[in-house]
């Protein structure tokens, strides 16, 4: 999994919000490219920020261990779904 | 011998003449378009060995830890690995000015795995047809958008490019909004400086000092709204424009001949003390870096200041502005630059 430390989750979630307005005239492929990224960002950190969850993700994003574009990218759409409002 | 390195905050190194985009609004000494036509600027390039022990002397002769490669279009050069393989080597940051045409998903990984730190990213306006007539290529657009998306991907570093003409200046809010959903990290809003080619679309182009003030407070309110930095390099003279009143925008001016200039390298080795300039200060090849900007070499250049700002208390900040676009557009570095000159009627004096 990689993140991106430079955006914050605040910063993150706007993004997503105006990637929808802007990207009406934008291939769509390259839409869902910045779109994936965000999600990943936002799920990182949700992660990280979750009490319960933080030390140990961390611990194994440090090392290296986690895989987040071969399980998780339909979790993170879910995500992004639910934080703009749309139908999962 | 170390300290007489001189200490510089980067190097501009433009590694190659040619372009695959004919930007109306370039600056590039070589393109037609100057006052000194008559004697062309030297074009060619050195191959790669001679290339990389030029880069190589630019860097054992100064205290300089930050690269920036441009060009023309960088891209087009085939040993750019090459050059950012040795900059890597070097313990040097590296930034890459492009106009994203040949930045695919493989060429950005491969260039952030090499050590590529910051991608800067011509983005004119949120509308496909303005941002490729400015760029004089059709698929510009579209191009820049997926280099930004794969480096945004890939977890690397861009910021996007504004240059503000006539023709994109209502368009600035729509792409600092584009921009920030892309995940730039950082906004350059570049009021367009003629030089090169850019000199035959002056009329069609520039802006008035009323518009760039427009346009400074569009990126005032828009910096506030998606907390995003947005830094205007190219020099604004306070007597046009009171800049004080934009806290959240960062203003640049002429930093000739001090340890922030952003002395040019060109393809051959010739050294300028900056991109916009044609004045060439000697070549590297042929002497030691310390030599080419000795103050014998460059005090015409750094002294050079425009009578009508004389009595300015500002005087040696401003500078009068960009003293090389006086020198490509009217012929002397003493000249007053387009933006002074043809707004001179709204020159307000500090004294």
């Amino acid at each position: 999994m990689k993140s991106n430390v430079f955006h914050t989750y605040d910063y993150l979630l706007k993004q997503a919000d105006l990637l929808q307005d802007v990207s009406i005239d934008i291939p769509p492929s390259t839409v869902d490219r910045v779109q994936v990224a965000i999600s990943e960002d936002i799920l990182f950190f949700d992660l990280v920020c979750n009490q319960e969850t933080s030390a140990h993700m961390l611990e194994k994003f440090l090392a290296g261990e986690i895989d987040i574009r071969a399980g998780t990218i339909e979790a993170a759409r879910i995500l992004v779904n639910l934080v703009l409002g749309e139908p999962l | 011998m170390i300290a007489t390195r001189p200490r510089l905050h980067s190097i501009i190194f433009e590694i190659t003449h040619q372009c695959n985009h004919a930007c109306l609004h370039c600056y590039n000494i070589w393109n037609p378009g100057s006052v000194q036509e008559a004697t062309p600027y030297p074009i060619g390039q050195l191959d790669t060995s001679t290339t990389l022990a030029l880069l190589g002397k630019a860097l054992d002769e100064t205290l300089c830890h930050h690269v920036t490669l441009t060009g023309g279009e960088p891209l087009l050069r085939k040993d750019l690995p090459q050059i950012l393989d040795l900059l890597r080597e070097r313990e040097v940051s590296t930034t890459i000015i492009s106009n994203g045409h040949l930045l695919d998903e493989p060429t950005v990984v491969d260039f952030l795995d090499r050590g590529v730190g910051l991608f800067e990213l011509p983005l004119l306006s949120h509308s496909r047809q303005t941002h490729d007539h400015l760029s004089g290529c059709p698929g510009a657009f579209d191009a820049v958008l997926a280099a930004m998306a794969h480096i945004r991907y890939h977890r690397g570093q861009f910021v996007a490019v504004f240059v503000a003409t006539k023709v994109n200046l209502p368009d600035l809010y729509d792409m600092i909004k584009l921009s920030f959903a892309f995940g730039a990290r950082g906004i350059m809003l570049n009021r367009f400086n003629p030089g090169g080619r850019g000199r035959q679309h002056l009329n069609d182009l520039f802006p008035t000092a009323d518009e760039i003030r427009q346009a400074l407070d569009i990126a005032e309110a828009a910096s506030v709204e998606f907390n995003i930095p947005i830094s205007c390099s190219i020099p604004i003279q306070p007597c046009l424009i009171d800049t004080s009143r934009y806290s959240r925008l960062g203003f640049g001016f002429c930093a000739a001949g001090t340890d922030r200039a952003y002395y040019t390298l060109d393809p051959l080795g010739n050294l300028r003390p900056c991109n916009h300039t044609t004045t060439v200060l000697g070549n590297l090849l042929e002497e030691p870096f310390t030599d080419l900007i000795a103050p014998e070499r460059i005090s015409d250049f750094v002294e050079a200041i425009p009578a009508f700002c004389n009595p300015c208390t500002l005087r040696d900040t401003c500078q009068g502005g960009c003293k090389a676009a006086a020198q490509v557009c009217y012929g002397s570095l003493y000249a007053e630059e387009p933006f002074l000159h043809l707004n001179r009627d709204q020159a307000q004096p500090i004294l």
